[in-house]
C-alpha cells in the first residue's frame, strides 16, 4: 500500500527505509515508523490473537491503550507494536498464537465462549488434587495465554539512574502541558516538561487544524532556557512529596518537583457493540494518528460513528485523505454536528441518527450494521468520548467523580502542590485549555513565591459536546467487548453483578476486568457505566478501581540500575591475597576463609587448627566492631548497656560484654578494655557493630549521660596471635610493653608501641589458647603485621582463616551471636548467669531477664558430640518424646578431638551433663548423644592462662 | 610507614581512579584532626579557630555537629596542644583513620553528582561553604564544594569502602565516557 | 518518596533516616508490676492522630524527634532531643 503524500507522515523519514519481518514475512517501513504503522502500510492489520478466545485483533488506539498490539521481539516480550519503533532487521513475531497468526489452531476457542463464562478459571481448575492448579493447570493455561517469551541470553545493557530537581514538573506535552510549561518558565520557574511520545504536541500533532497553534507553542517553548523539554519520557508514577520516576529509555530520573502540573490529557474511549474488536474497527484519534504521523491510509471505505465534534473532524480528515465515507452515524438523539455536519453533507456524506449495532468480517471488518442496515466498509471509526488520564492524579490522591450532564469522569485534586490543566481537567475547547494551563502555572508560581498575573477563566465551548454516554446493552449473541485484554463482554460484567459482586473492586477480582496490560485504559469507563446500570447506581458511586504505580510497564533493569554489592576491605586485604587466602564475603567485608589452594581446603583448614593448638597462628580480626566510649559517665553508660559491671573495672583490664535488648534477649557480645578512667575501647561482633553503635546513641539520646561514643571499626585494625608459642613471638617484638607472663596477665590490656606502631594490646582470644590481640590505627596495620610475621618466622607462625577460627571457638564451646542465639535467647539459656550482674540497679533487659528467670528455663544451649556415621546438620531438630524442643545451632568436625562437635538447644530438664538427647538428622535418622559441657577441649580453661 | 588504601600494598591497591568526563583524586593523606563530644567547640575556639554553624565550613574547619568538627590541613602541633589541654576539650575522633578523602571534578561533575548523591548539589542549590552529610556513591559520606581551578567536590567516607567507592564512581561515569566516545 | 526535615541536616529523602519508634514513657523497673512491664515492652498504643517519634539521620548519626500525624502521615515538626529535657 502506498503512503499518503507529505505533509502526512510527520514522524517518518521517507528517505530512510527500514526492513524488518513479522511472522517471518518481510516488511518495509520508514525510520520513525512504529511496528503497527509499518505493518498497516504493508496491509497487515492483524497483530495478535486475543487472550481467551483467540480472536483476530489489530490496533485500536495507536496509543498503547490495548493489549492487542503486544508482539514478541527477539530480546523483549510484550512490546507494544503501536509505540515501538521499527529498526532495521528487527524480527517481530505474534504472541498468543498456536501455529501461525493467520491459522491459529486455537481459534476454535472463540466458538467455545459460552462454555467459558466469567469466573470460569476459578471454578474449573480446582482439582483433581490440591496441587493441580500449580502443577497442571497453571503451566498449561500460561502457555495457552502466551504472553511473550523472555530471552535469558539477552545481551547486557547499562541502565542508569539520576536524581533530578525542578520547581515545576509538567507531565504531558500536549496543548495544555506546553502552555503551562511556557507560562511557568516565563514566570521565572525552573521547569521540566516530560512527554511520553517521541514528539511534543500531544493531540495537536494529529488533530485537524492544529498546525499553527503547535508551531507557535513549540517556538515559544524552545526559546526558554529554564524550560527543559524531555520527550520519549514516561512519568511512571506519583509518590509522596512530589517524587516522580521519569523513565527515558534505559535511564530513570528520580525527580523531585516543588510543583507538579498534570497535563496528561485524555484517552479516547471505544464503543461497545458486537464484534467491536475486529481489526479495522478503530478510534477516530487512531485513524488520525495513522494518517498524520505515519501517512498510512486507514482504509478505503469507512463507516463512521461520531457523537462529538472530533468525530466529524475525523470524517473530514478521512475524506481529505481520499477515504470514502460510506455513512456517518450520530447516536445523539436530536444531536447535530453543526457546521461540521454541513461541511460533510456538502461533500456528499450521508449522516443518519443511529449507532454501530454490530460489525462483521472474517479477520477484518467488512460490514457494519447501522439502524438495521448493513453498510459495507473496510474501516469502522468510532468517536464517542474520552476518559481523562486519571492514573497519575489518582496516585497523588485525587478523587474521581462523574458528571452525569457531560457524561465524563471528573477529578478532584488533593490539597497539595499539584495542579491539572487541559483534558485531564475536563476541558476540550482550545481557549479553555490554554486558560486552564496558564492558571495552573500561575497557581504554582504563587506557591513558589514568584510574581504572578491574573488569568481569566474561559468557558469551555466543547465540554458539553465531547462525551456521549452510549447506552450499553448486552448483545444477545455477545462478543461485545468491554475489556479486550481480558476478552470480557458486557454480559460477563452483568453476570458478575448477578453473582453478587456488586462493588467494583469485587467485579474486578471476579471477572479480571481492568487487570490486563492496558489496566483499564479502554475499559474503565464502560465498566463503571455497565456496573452502575446493573446495580442501579450512579457512575460516580461505582468509580474506577484504585490506580497504583507504575503507570506503564517498566523493566527490571530500569528499577535496578547498576548493581553495587557493598564491599569493605580490611587494611590487610592485599596481604591476605598475596598469602593465597580464599577471600569470602562476611556481610560487606571480605575475609580470608583459609590460606592456600581451594582444592586443598579441608587439609589446609585442619593444618591451621593444629598450628594454633600446637604452635601459633594469627587471625586478622580487623572487621570486629570497635567502639570508643569516653567521658566522665563512660562506666555508668556501659553499666546500663551491658549486663556486667564496669564502673569499678580497673584501668588496664578487659572485661566481657554481653548485651541484651529490653526483652532480655542476647543481641551482642564483646570485650571492654578500660584504657583510662574515662575511656573504654569496646569490641562488638562484625555484623552487629553498626546496630550496637546506633542503639548506644539512641539510648543516650534519652539518658543524656556525659559520654561520647565513636565507631572506630575501620579506624583500628587488629590481629590475634594465639597458640602455646604466642608469647615467644610478642616478646621478640621491638616494644615498650612487658609481654611477660607476670607483667601481662590474662584479660590485661596494655598501651604502648610495637615496632614503632601505637598499639592497644589485650590478652583476649576466641581459641582458648594463650592469646595476644594487637590493635592499631589501620594505616599502621601493614607495618605491624610485617613485624609480627617477621618475629614469627622462627616459631612457625601461620595465618589462619575464618573456618579454622570457627572450629577453634567451637572446640571451646564459645558461642557466636546470631549463629548460636536467636530472637529469644536469654543469658540463662546460654548458661551465662555469671555474666549478668545481680547488684546493678539497672541495665537494658535486666527486668525482662528476671521475669523470664521466674518462669523457668524452657531450653538450654549445651554441647553434643557425634561419633557415629549419622551426624545432624545445623538447624536439625532436638526431640524429646518425639516432639521438637530445640535445634542444633553449630556442628563441625574437630580435628583436635577427632569427632563431630555441636552446640544445640535441649529441653531445660535435659541440660545436665550426661543426659542422653535425641536429634533427628537430615536423612531422618535419629541419633542419641549425651549432653556435654560447653567446652569440648581444655574444659578447665588452663591453656589461655598459661 | 603509614599506608592508605590506594597506596602500593594498600587495601584498594590497583583500583583505577577515573579521569576524563569526571576525575577522581585520592586525598586520603590530607591531614585531618577530628574532635567529637563535649568541649570540642570551646577547645577549637581557644585555639583561635572560627567555628561556623553546623554543616558549614570556615577556613578548613568542618563543623559536623553541635560538638563535632574536623580541621583539615591542621598545623602539626594541634594534636600536641590538644593532648596538653585540660578537659573538657572534646574527644579524639580518629578521622585520618576512619575516613578516606577524595575529590571529584571534571566537565560532567554535576551530572555525576546527580547520579551518585540524592542531595541537589547544583549551582544555586548548594553553596560554597555548605556541608552535606548524606550518601555519595552508595556509602554514607560528607561532601562539600571544593573548587580547584574548576568546580569540584570533596568527599569523606568510610575508609574500608575506598575501592568500592572508586568503582561505583567509575560505573556511574561510564555513561559519560560512552557519550564522549 | 517522602521528605523528612532533619533539625540538623534539613529536608532529606526519608530513606536517609531510620525510625526508632514512638517516644515512650520509661517506667521505673523497681516499682512496676510484671504485667505493666510486659505491657511496656510489647504493647504499642498505635494511636491515631499526632504522635511523637524518634528518628535517626543515618549519615550523620543524629537522633531527633518528629511530631507526625499517624493518620495522614503529615510531619508537623521535628526537634532536637534537648527540647525534651527543657520541657521536663
Amino acid at each position: 500500500m502506498t503512503r499518503l503524500p507529505a505533509p502526512y507522515g510527520s514522524r517518518i523519514n521517507r528517505a530512510k527505509p527500514v526492513r524488518f519481518s513479522f511472522e517471518n514475512k518481510p516488511f518495509e517501513g520508514f525510520e520513525g515508523d512504529v511496528i503497527a504503522s509499518a505493518l498497516a502500510a504493508g496491509g497487515q492489520w492483524m497483530l495478535s490473537r486475543s487472550f481467551k478466545y483467540h480472536r483476530p485483533r489489530g490496533l485500536m488506539s495507536m496509543a498503547g491503550a490495548e493489549a492487542d498490539t503486544l508482539v514478541q521481539l527477539p530480546s523483549d516480550p510484550n512490546a507494544q507494536a503501536d509505540l515501538t519503533p521499527v529498526t532495521e532487521g528487527l524480527k517481530v513475531t505474534a504472541q498468543n498464537v498456536n501455529g501461525s497468526l493467520e491459522n491459529d489452531r486455537d481459534a476454535f476457542m472463540d466458538k467455545l465462549g459460552r462454555f467459558m463464562p466469567v469466573g470460569f478459571y476459578y471454578r474449573t481448575f480446582m482439582g483433581p488434587a490440591r496441587s493441580s492448579w500449580l502443577k497442571l493447570w497453571e503451566p498449561l493455561i500460561r502457555k495457552k495465554a502466551g504472553l511473550g517469551v523472555i530471552d535469558l541470553k539477552a545481551p547486557h545493557q547499562d541502565y542508569e539512574k539520576a536524581n533530578l530537581y525542578c520547581d515545576v514538573l509538567v507531565v504531558g506535552g500536549g496543548h495544555a502541558g506546553l502552555a503551562a510549561a511556557i507560562e511557568a518558565a516565563q514566570g521565572g520557574a525552573d521547569v521540566i516538561l516530560a512527554e511520553m511520545e517521541p514528539e511534543l504536541g500531544g493531540a495537536l500533532t494529529y488533530r485537524r487544524g492544529s498546525d499553527a497553534m503547535l508551531h507557535d507553542l513549540l517556538y515559544q517553548a524552545r526559546k526558554l532556557p529554564n524550560l527543559r523539554l524531555m520527550t520519549g519520557t514516561t512519568v511512571n508514577g506519583w509518590f509522596e512529596d512530589n517524587w516522580l520516576p521519569l523513565i527515558q529509555g534505559r535511564k530513570l530520573f528520580k525527580t523531585r518537583a516543588q510543583e507538579v502540573i498534570l497535563a496528561t490529557g485524555c484517552i479516547e474511549q471505544p464503543a461497545i457493540f458486537r464484534n467491536n474488536d475486529l481489526p479495522g474497527v478503530m478510534l477516530g484519534s487512531a485513524a488520525q494518528r495513522l494518517m498524520r504521523h505515519y501517512a498510512v491510509k486507514p482504509g478505503s471505505r469507512a463507516a463512521m460513528m461520531a457523537a462529538n465534534p472530533d468525530g466529524y473532524r475525523v470524517a473530514l480528515d478521512l475524506l481529505e485523505a481520499g477515504v470514502e465515507i460510506a455513512l456517518l452515524a450520530d447516536p445523539r438523539p436530536g444531536g447535530s454536528g453543526g457546521g461540521l455536519a454541513d461541511d460533510l453533507r456538502a461533500k456528499g456524506v450521508r449522516i443518519v441518527q443511529g449507532q454501530f449495532e454490530e460489525a462483521r468480517g472474517k479477520s477484518h471488518v467488512s460490514e457494519v450494521k447501522i439502524a438495521g442496515e448493513w453498510v459495507p466498509c473496510d474501516l469502522a471509526v468510532v468517536s464517542v468520548g474520552y476518559a481523562p488520564m486519571w492514573q497519575l492524579p489518582c496516585h497523588a490522591g485525587a478523587k474521581l467523580g462523574y458528571d452525569e450532564d457531560t457524561a465524563q469522569f471528573s477529578l478532584t485534586l488533593p490539597d497539595a502542590p499539584i495542579g491539572a490543566a487541559g483534558g485531564v481537567a475536563g476541558l476540550f475547547g482550545a481557549e479553555a485549555v490554554a486558560a486552564s494551563a496558564q492558571s495552573a502555572a500561575q497557581t504554582a508560581l504563587a506557591r513558589l513565591g514568584k510574581d504572578t498575573r491574573d488569568i481569566a477563566p474561559v468557558p469551555d465551548s466543547e465540554a458539553s459536546l465531547a462525551n456521549f454516554e452510549l447506552p450499553v446493552n448486552a448483545n444477545p449473541k455477545g462478543k461485545d467487548f468491554i475489556d479486550r485484554d481480558e476478552d470480557l463482554q458486557v454480559k460477563d460484567l452483568q453476570n458478575a453483578v448477578k453473582e453478587g459482586y456488586s462493588e467494583l473492586e469485587l467485579v474486578k477480582r471476579f471477572s479480571t476486568v481492568g487487570m490486563g496490560p492496558s489496566q483499564g485504559r479502554h475499559s474503565a469507563l464502560a465498566t463503571a457505566r455497565t456496573v452502575a446500570k446493573a446495580t442501579s447506581r450512579k457512575v460516580a458511586e461505582v468509580g474506577v478501581t484504585t490506580a497504583r504505580p507504575p503507570f506503564a510497564p517498566e523493566t527490571l533493569g530500569v528499577l535496578s540500575g547498576h548493581h553495587h554489592p557493598a564491599e569493605r576491605r580490611s587494611a590487610l586485604h592485599q596481604e591476605h591475597i598475596r598469602l593465597g587466602a580464599d577471600m569470602r564475603p562476611v556481610g560487606a567485608w571480605r575475609r580470608p576463609y583459609f590460606y592456600g589452594p581451594k582444592t586443598d581446603a579441608k587439609r589446609l583448614i585442619e593444618e591451621e587448627v593444629h598450628a594454633v593448638r600446637n604452635g601459633v597462628g594469627v587471625l586478622d580480626v580487623s572487621t570486629l566492631g570497635g567502639l570508643e566510649v569516653r567521658g566522665p559517665d563512660a562506666g555508668e553508660f556501659l553499666n546500663r548497656i551491658y549486663t556486667m559491671a564496669y564502673k569499678k573495672q580497673p584501668v588496664g583490664r578487659c572485661r566481657y560484654c554481653l548485651m541484651t535488648n529490653e526483652m532480655g534477649t542476647v543481641i551482642d557480645d564483646g570485650v571492654a578494655y578500660r584504657l583510662a578512667e574515662d575511656l573504654y575501647y569496646v569490641t562488638a561482633t562484625t555484623g552487629a557493630v553498626a546496630r550496637v553503635y546506633s542503639d548506644m546513641l539512641f539510648w543516650n539520646a534519652q539518658w543524656r549521660l556525659d559520654v561520647d561514643v565513636l565507631n572506630v571499626t575501620a579506624a583500628f585494625s587488629g590481629f590475634n596471635i594465639t597458640g602455646p608459642k604466642a608469647r615467644a613471638i610478642v616478646e621478640a617484638l621491638e616494644s615498650d610493653i612487658d609481654f611477660s607472663r607476670d607483667g601481662f596477665a590474662y584479660l590485661d590490656g596494655r598501651e604502648g608501641t610495637v615496632a614503632g606502631v601505637p598499639v592497644r594490646a589485650m590478652r583476649i582470644g576466641f581459641t582458648g589458647e594463650l592469646s595476644y590481640e594487637l590493635h592499631c590505627p589501620s594505616t599502621y596495620a601493614k607495618t605491624l603485621w610485617d613485624a609480627v610475621m617477621q618475629a614469627g618466622v622462627t616459631h612457625g607462625l601461620r595465618p589462619y582463616g575464618l573456618e579454622a577460627s570457627r572450629i577453634l571457638r567451637l572446640e571451646k564451646g564459645h558461642i557466636l551471636i546470631g549463629q548460636d542465639t536467636d530472637a529469644l535467647t536469654s543469658p540463662d539459656e546460654l548458661g551465662f548467669g555469671w555474666a549478668v550482674s545481680k547488684t546493678k540497679p539497672f541495665f537494658v533487659g535486666k527486668r525482662a531477664i528476671e521475669m523470664r528467670r521466674n518462669k523457668g528455663l524452657p531450653r538450654k544451649l549445651v554441647g553434643l558430640t557425634f561419633d557415629g556415621p549419622d551426624v545432624p546438620g545445623e538447624s536439625c531438630l532436638v526431640l524429646k518424646d518425639d516432639i521438637p524442643v530445640g535445634h542444633v545451632t553449630s556442628v563441625l568436625w574437630s580435628p583436635t578431638l577427632n569427632t563431630h562437635i555441636a552446640l544445640a538447644y535441649v529441653h531445660g530438664d535435659d541440660a545436665a551433663e550426661g543426659t542422653p538427647v535425641t536429634v533427628k538428622c537430615r536423612n531422618g535418622a535419629r541419633v542419641t548423644a549425651p549432653v556435654r559441657g560447653h567446652a569440648f577441649f581444655d574444659p578447665d580453661n588452663k591453656r589461655q592462662e598459661l | 610507614m603509614r599506608l592508605y588504601p590506594l597506596d602500593p600494598q594498600g587495601a584498594a591497591e590497583g583500583t583505577p581512579l577515573i579521569t576524563g568526563p569526571v576525575s577522581l583524586r585520592d586525598d586520603s593523606r590530607t591531614p585531618r584532626f577530628g574532635l567529637k563530644g563535649r568541649g570540642t567547640v570551646s577547645f577549637l575556639q581557644a585555639q583561635g579557630y572560627e567555628v561556623p554553624e553546623v554543616n558549614r565550613i570556615a577556613n578548613g574547619l568542618l563543623r559536623l555537629g553541635r560538638e563535632e568538627a574536623v580541621v583539615l590541613n591542621h598545623p602539626e602541633d594541634l594534636r600536641t596542644r590538644w593532648d596538653a589541654a585540660a578537659a573538657p576539650k572534646g574527644y579524639y575522633s580518629w578521622r585520618e583513620e576512619t575516613w578516606a578523602m577524595m575529590h571529584l571534578s571534571g566537565p560532567h561533575l554535576f551530572d555525576l553528582m546527580a547520579k551518585i548523591c540524592p542531595v541537589n548539589l547544583a549551582n544555586g542549590a548548594f553553596a560554597q561553604g555548605e556541608i552535606a552529610q548524606t550518601r555519595v556513591g552508595y556509602v554514607e559520606a560528607i561532601t562539600w564544594r571544593d573548587d580547584r581551578g574548576g568546580p569540584g567536590f570533596s568527599v569523606l567516607f568510610d575508609i574500608a569502602a575506598t575501592a568500592f567507592f572508586a568503582n561505583a564512581v567509575a560505573t556511574a561515569a561510564g555513561e559519560f565516557e560512552r557519550e564522549t566516545a | 518518596m517522602k521528605i523528612l526535615t532533619c533539625p540538623m541536616n534539613g529536608p532529606r529523602n526519608i530513606n536517609e533516616f531510620q525510625s526508632f519508634g514512638p517516644l515512650k514513657a520509661n517506667p521505673d523497673p523497681e516499682t512496676t508490676s510484671d504485667q505493666d512491664w510486659a505491657r511496656h515492652l510489647f504493647r504499642a498504643d498505635n494511636t491515631r492522630g499526632v504522635i511523637v517519634e524518634w528518628w535517626r539521620h543515618v549519615p550523620s548519626n543524629y537522633f531527633f524527634l518528629a511530631e507526625r500525624n499517624a493518620t495522614t502521615n503529615e510531619v508537623i515538626r521535628t526537634f532536637d532531643p534537648s527540647e525534651l529535657e527543657a520541657a521536663q
